[in-house]
């Protein structure tokens, strides 16, 4: 019987036990908190395992990333390459990315918080608005979720630019990549949303260089990873006003630890890690098709390749 | 010359009438109150809100223009000149804008915006499960040009979207519930309510208590059609005994909102100063040129006014 342990980042276990137990309810599962004999356990379905617990599962077949992304599985020098790693692929993810992306640029475009300051103070006064045509939208990362972001953001009338590290072409999109596209990208970026995957390349690539790179008063939209940004040097860019706000999803230490000074500053909104959340009823069969697979000694599906880390 | 009084409705108003202007250069384009001239001269009026003892004195009036989708404000005067032609602006900018706006909304309130501020606020990092689109249900309230163009891009995002209007309208993809008899129906599937009705007799008032309570526990309100639609002591109710999980307003009776108004400091409402549809130059002139040829040709103007129900 298969066993698999399971570890989310944030507190939905309970979601997922139960909806183990109503779908597929003869593989057995063991909260990361309960793992009983750690010889038992086939499978791991993971969030950001703390380094070293999964080395001590001397019969895993199989870990599966909980999320698109697997750099929190290499965080862990001593993940055992020799099982094979397979990731969550879940369309839904990517709708829920895009009406995260979409929501808070949104909200910068119609002003939303600049009228919820107004209402704290009982002040009637308009804004003027600008059309969605005459806004432009940097997407870094064009892989599935920032393409998919793009396409709601041209289909709302924005111009929208992406950056990728490789060229990459979009309709309707302005596309630029590398190092020598990086600047003009840059310039019309009235908001950037950051999609990166997080690798050794794209880490701190958000420092102040990058910053000041942006038209005055530019808006930053993080729902990469924390590394990618320096947190200093963007503390210093809202401070001195050249970006007018910046919205955070991911951190680089999450939760995100009392006393940080992104909990209080006035151009930050943050959300905890809650852009693109998996939601166990929409993934949990291939996460059953795969426990059901390496079973059956066949491959899994949606593998990683550890060299790529992506 | 042919003469048309503007009176102006935007801040903008002297790039209207420099597009105006170059659109119609045989018509002689006057604002009022200051250039009004001999009110006899007058054929053509392109307005919003009109003072009474305005219109009356222009004896040869042949169509009236409103700047705005909505003509409660020219309805509502009660020396409106019985037998000059109305049409409504149905700039496309209009339909964007606000379609813009009830999305940014309805995602806001999809997506727990405010329990996140006041999570951070408190410095809590707050673990909530989130709902997906399709368990989330939107409800269109008047479901004409405005309308549609929201529920579809709302739909576009996965959500389950229904249209109420006065006579039914097949658009695909989008239930749709007409009459007295469909309202309550459609406000009990209805988790967040885009209020764009046209302000008429019959639609006063419409959100009152008893629609509230037809509504799901937990639903959001979001208006931006005119503010005579929502009897905003019961919109406090309902937001204060809980069974309204909050309220998005753009519009308002008075406009601007009186300093005392207790919606500004309600923790459960979000209020924006009459900004959710922008009618813009580029977009709305060429409409008005088409129907200032049609009305000078004695051709019936588009997107005539029915005077009786109210739009």
């Amino acid at each position: 019987m298969p066993v698999l342990i399971f570890r989310s980042g944030s507190d939905r276990t309970q979601w997922w036990l139960d909806t183990f137990r109503e779908r597929a309810p003869e593989i057995e599962v063991r909260p990361w908190s309960e793992p009983g004999d750690k010889a038992d356990i086939t499978h791991a379905l993971v969030w950001d395992p703390e380094p070293g617990v999964l080395t001590s599962m001397p019969n895993l077949k199989l870990i599966i990333s909980l999320g698109a992304g697997v750099d929190h599985l290499f965080r862990d020098p001593d993940v055992p390459l020799q099982v094979p790693i397979a990731r969550v692929v879940d369309v839904n993810l990517t709708a829920r990315m895009t009406e995260y992306v979409v929501l808070y640029v949104l909200r910068h475009h119609r002003h939303v918080p600049l009228y919820e300051a107004r209402q704290r103070e009982s002040l009637w006064q308009s804004e003027p608005q600008p059309a969605a045509f005459d806004r432009t939208v940097g997407i870094m990362g064009m892989g599935t979720l920032g393409r998919d972001a793009a396409e709601k953001l041209v289909e709302l009338g924005f111009r929208v630019t992406g950056w990728t590290r490789t060229p990459r072409q979009m309709e309707g999109v302005e596309s630029f990549h590398g190092e020598a596209g990086f600047a003009p990208f840059l310039a019309s970026a009235e908001i950037l949303v950051n999609l990166l995957p997080l690798t050794p390349q794209t880490v701190n690539i958000i420092d102040a260089k990058l910053l000041a790179a942006l038209p005055e008063g530019a808006y930053f939209i993080n729902v990469g990873r924390g590394p990618h940004v320096v947190d200093k040097d963007l503390v210093a860019a809202l401070d001195s006003g050249h970006l007018s706000g910046a919205v955070l999803d991911v951190f680089r230490k999450e939760p995100l630890p009392a006393g940080d000074p992104f909990w209080r500053h006035p151009k930050i909104t943050l959300t905890p890690h809650v852009a693109s959340m998996s939601d166990p009823r929409t993934v949990i069969e291939q996460v059953i098709e795969n426990v059901r697979r390496t079973e059956r000694g066949e491959a899994p599906l949606n593998r990683v390749d550890p060299q790529q880390q992506y | 010359m042919t003469v048309l009084i503007f009176k102006p409705y935007s801040k903008r108003h002297g790039e209207w009438r420099h597009s105006l202007r170059r659109a119609l250069p045989d018509i002689e384009i006057r604002l009022y109150p200051d250039e009004e001239g001999d009110p006899g001269d007058i054929e053509l009026a392109l307005l919003w809100d009109p003072p009474v003892g305005m219109l009356p004195r222009y004896k040869n009036l042949k169509a009236i223009l409103s700047g705005a989708a909505g003509v409660d404000h020219l309805l509502k005067v009660p020396d409106l000149p019985a037998h000059v032609p109305i049409a409504r602006n149905t700039d496309p900018n209009m339909a964007e804008t606000i379609s813009e706006y009830a999305l940014c909304h309805t995602l806001s309130y999809h997506r727990d915006v405010r329990l996140f501020q006041e999570a951070q606020a408190r410095g809590e990092w707050l673990v909530l499960t989130q709902k997906a689109t399709w368990e989330r249900r939107v409800g269109i309230l008047g479901f004409g040009n405005l309308g549609q163009a929201t529920g579809k891009l709302i739909a576009g995002f996965g959500f389950p979207v229904a249209g109420w209007s006065r006579t039914p309208k097949a658009v695909p993809g989008i239930e749709s519930f007409t009459g007295a008899g469909g309202l309550e129906p459609f406000l009990a599937r209805t988790d967040i309510l885009v209020c764009l009705l046209p302000r008429t007799p019959e639609t006063e008032g419409i959100l009152d208590a008893r629609a509230f309570a037809a509504m799901p526990e937990g639903a959001a309100v979001i208006n931006a059609a005119r503010g005579d639609h929502i009897v905003t002591d019961d919109l406090i109710a309902a937001l204060d005994s809980g069974h309204l999980a909050g309220a998005t307003l753009d519009v308002f009776l008075p406009e601007p909102l009186p300093k005392d108004s207790p919606l500004w400091t309600h923790p459960k409402v979000v209020m924006t100063p009459h900004v959710a549809g922008i009618s813009a130059e580029h977009t709305s002139v060429p409409l008005f040129v088409d129907n200032i040829r049609r009305a000078l040709a004695d051709q019936p103007m588009l997107h005539l006014v029915d005077r009786e129900l109210g739009y």
